[in-house]
């Protein structure tokens, strides 16, 4: 970032594709779609990195900074979608807007049954996602997409890093039964993903 | 039912998160606490399926609008912040009165070069005749153009300082490139590359590359193909980059880039190493069709080299007859 301050324009290109795909994760999974708000979002982030650079200070880690402007477009997009809206982002989410979720579970070599059952994983675990509230939605995406730890999540929302934690935890929980609740059990998650963690 | 013992710390257990002194109490704990064992179980549950969802990417268009809408964003900052520069009071007096020195001394030295030429030689040549000192009067204004010449073909060259040894790293690149080219057409072709960025960033991922940094060199890779490298060249670096991807065990990445290549590029010189590579991927991924496909491509292209990719093929197809391709 420094050097993309002193004029050297490959450096935000270098931080670009170092953040783009963790942020597009990220704002996917806000927003609850992957079409063109997901890409306009990113787009706004990283021209919004552009124009406030020359504001960066090096004492803020530049991956804190760069979340926070990525978390702030979210919330933002998402509180004005909220006033445009009264239907809930609870609802079915591969209805005929562009809200299709094409995401499935990663695999390698699944039957078509595994397939479909896979992909009805895939959008019962992202519908349970938009049920979170904001506060729990942030912190377990921050978690899970952006990898960062607690105390990083803490500081990017600033809250008490035991209030991340058992805000991960509520989400967990929450998910867990709504995973439960549509039937999907353990056993459906493969054993060879479930030793990569 | 909350375990006082770890209550609150599975997520952190969750996460590698804990010291390895109270990972280790808590897998002690593990083993005499079914309640505790089983909550980790379903938090790992969802974080397992959450973590199997596929990656998203945004579509590849996405990526060069950005990076255009970035780059004029910032001239636009830096002209505007030049022209607020320019502008101010204070720069602006500072400016004109540094015109007015200039001006002041540009008259006081400036003499125009014929006379001047004409004062020299005169002045040379005290003694010499009044026609000799007519004919050097009248050959001096012609050798002003000579000079000039040799100026001009000065300024051609190539600096030998810093900014040579830009010019020096470029060419390095351009040699190297060229030398991966069978063909003279080809090799012309390589040398008359005119995006000088593409080929320093390729040079960095290429040099990232040496030294094993495979991220940074796909990241150096990706940026040289957003600066659209003619096409000759563009395959060398997808080639790379798939290279880097196989390197960092990412197949799926790898055979992307190698099917763009097959598709885009089926003359590359160096495709058989694009079927073996792209084989290879699909074996890992247990993609033995597309394996099959790959490694046959090869053989009905080179087919004095068949015994190269026989025992690969062999087990591609086999693999598949037993019903256990994807």
């Amino acid at each position: 970032m420094l050097l993309y301050q002193k004029g050297d324009e490959r450096a935000f290109e270098v931080i670009y594709w170092r953040h783009q795909q963790g942020i597009f994760n990220f704002i996917c999974h806000f927003i609850g779609e992957r079409g063109n708000q997901a890409e306009e979002l990113l787009q706004d982030v990283f021209l919004k990195v552009v124009k406030s650079s020359k504001r960066y200070k090096p004492t803020a880690k530049l991956t804190t900074w760069l979340y926070q402007i990525a978390r702030n477009g979210c919330i933002d997009h998402f509180r004005k979608m909220k006033h445009r809206k009264t239907t809930s982002l609870s609802q079915p989410i591969d209805s005929e807007e562009e809200m299709v979720v094409e995401s499935t579970i990663a695999s390698s070599n699944p039957s078509p049954e595994q397939t479909a059952r896979t992909g009805e994983i895939a959008d019962v675990l992202k519908n349970a996602i938009s049920t979170l509230s904001e506060e729990q939605r942030e912190v377990f995406l921050m978690r899970e997409d952006l990898n960062l730890s607690f105390a990083e999540i803490s500081e990017l929302i600033e809250c008490p890093i035991n209030t991340a934690k058992s805000r991960m935890r509520y989400a967990l929980e929450h998910l867990r039964k709504t995973l439960e609740l549509q039937g999907i059990t353990q056993s459906e998650v493969r054993e060879g993903e479930v030793s990569r963690m | 039912m909350k375990c006082p013992e770890c209550d609150g710390k599975l997520v952190d257990y969750l996460y590698n998160e804990l010291s390895p002194e109270e990972r280790r109490k808590m897998d002690e704990h593990f083993k005499i606490c079914e309640n505790c064992v089983k909550q980790l179980s379903q938090l790992k549950f969802v974080h397992t399926s959450f973590q199997q969802l596929t990656k998203q990417e945004p579509g590849s268009l996405v990526h060069q609008r950005i990076l255009a809408h970035a780059k004029d964003i910032s001239l636009q900052e830096r002209g505007s912040w030049l022209t607020r520069w320019l502008f101010r009071p204070s720069t602006a007096t500072a400016m004109v009165a540094l015109l007015a020195i200039g001006i002041f001394y540009y008259t006081q030295q400036y003499t125009p070069l014929e006379t001047s030429t004409e004062k020299v030689i005169v002045k040379a040549e005290p003694v010499a005749s009044e026609t000799d000192r007519e004919k050097k009067i009248e050959r001096a204004p012609s050798d002003i153009p000579l000079d000039s010449e040799e100026i001009l073909l000065a300024k051609a060259k190539p600096p030998a300082t810093a900014g040579g040894g830009i010019y020096q790293e470029q060419q390095g690149v351009l040699t190297l490139v060229a030398k991966t080219l069978p063909e003279e057409k080809e090799r012309s072709l390589a040398l008359s590359i005119p995006s000088k960025n593409a080929l320093y960033a390729f040079e960095l991922g290429n040099l990232y590359f040496s030294q094993n940094e495979f991220e940074e060199a796909i990241a150096n890779y990706s940026i040289a193909l957003t600066m659209s490298p003619r096409e000759a060249y563009t395959s060398i670096i997808r080639y790379q980059l798939a290279l880097s991807y196989k390197n960092l065990n990412d197949c799926t990445s790898a055979v992307q880039v190698l099917d763009e290549i097959q598709k885009i590029n089926p003359q590359y010189p160096e495709i058989d190493k694009v079927f073996i590579m792209a084989g290879d991927c699909y074996l890992d991924l247990q993609a033995y069709d597309k394996a099959e496909i790959n490694y046959t491509n090869f053989i009905s292209q080179f087919p004095d080299r068949k015994s190269q990719v026989d025992d690969k093929l062999e087990t591609a197809r086999n693999f598949r007859r037993v019903n256990l391709s994807y």
